[in-house]
């Protein structure tokens, strides 16, 4: 059920944008795991599974970068995956576990 | 719950493996209970006299940190009987561990209320089971 008081971030719902500075969700936990890592927001009580440990590179990288595209080049994502990222990158924040922040 | 990208092989592939902790776990507080039904699935009512100490409780609540069990399942017996049950669930929830618990309600006043809807990582469940329309 919706609630007028809610705390949770604005969902995004349009196209990522693979040039904007993101970062973790600041109330959202990552725990590693040999397929990736596990992410659990403490606000929404969602899970999500990172399916891979190069896009927990990437999401962890994130807060460092000015924008999500220099995190994925920092965190080794070639050419040719950024597609791929950007598709994963689009889901968490749909799902909150990312959120857009303020450019430095 | 979701899953986003790119493994290698399914992740039911993956879970075959196991996780590295549990996601979350659940903790009989104690089987204290103050009111008697007769339904209780664990026959609860009368404290264990081996119930771990509060010191005891928080080495636990320690261990589920370091661990990243993202939440516990509290239920017991009727945990609020517990003197330090407020304690504990502020301390829980203050090191990343978030708190669902089970009641019966009855301990639960204003002031306890108020307490938890101030605490964003508790979520509770009363119980309204009963036997013959009783509840």
């Amino acid at each position: 059920m919706a609630c007028a008081a809610s705390t949770e971030p604005p969902l995004v719902t349009g196209a990522f944008d693979l040039d904007a500075p993101w970062t973790l969700s600041a109330q959202v936990a990552l725990r590693p795991e040999r397929f990736g890592a596990l992410a659990y927001d403490f606000a929404t009580r969602k899970l999500s599974f990172l399916k891979s440990r190069a896009l927990v590179d990437v999401v962890r990288a994130l807060a460092a970068h000015p924008s999500a595209r220099e995190a994925c080049g920092a965190a080794g994502v070639e050419d040719g995956e950024l597609a791929r990222y950007e598709h994963a990158l689009a889901t968490l924040a749909r799902s909150g576990v990312i959120t857009a922040r303020a450019a430095a | 719950m979701s899953a986003v990208a790119s493994a290698p092989g399914r992740l039911v592939d993956q879970f075959e493996r196991g996780l590295d902790a549990p996601i979350c776990l659940t903790w009989e507080l104690t089987y204290a209970c103050n009111l008697a039904c007769v339904h209780c699935l664990s026959s609860s009512g009368r404290r264990d006299p081996r119930e771990l100490s509060t010191a005891e409780c928080k080495a636990v609540i320690d261990e589920l940190q370091r661990m990243q069990v993202f939440y516990v399942n509290i239920g017991g017996g009727e945990p609020t009987v517990r003197k330090d049950f407020w304690e504990l669930l502020d301390y829980a929830t203050a090191h990343q561990v978030g708190v669902k618990f089970s009641t019966n309600g009855s301990r639960i006043d204003a002031a306890a209320a108020a307490r938890l809807a101030a605490n964003d990582y508790v979520d509770v469940q009363v119980s309204i089971d009963g036997m013959c329309g009783v509840y």
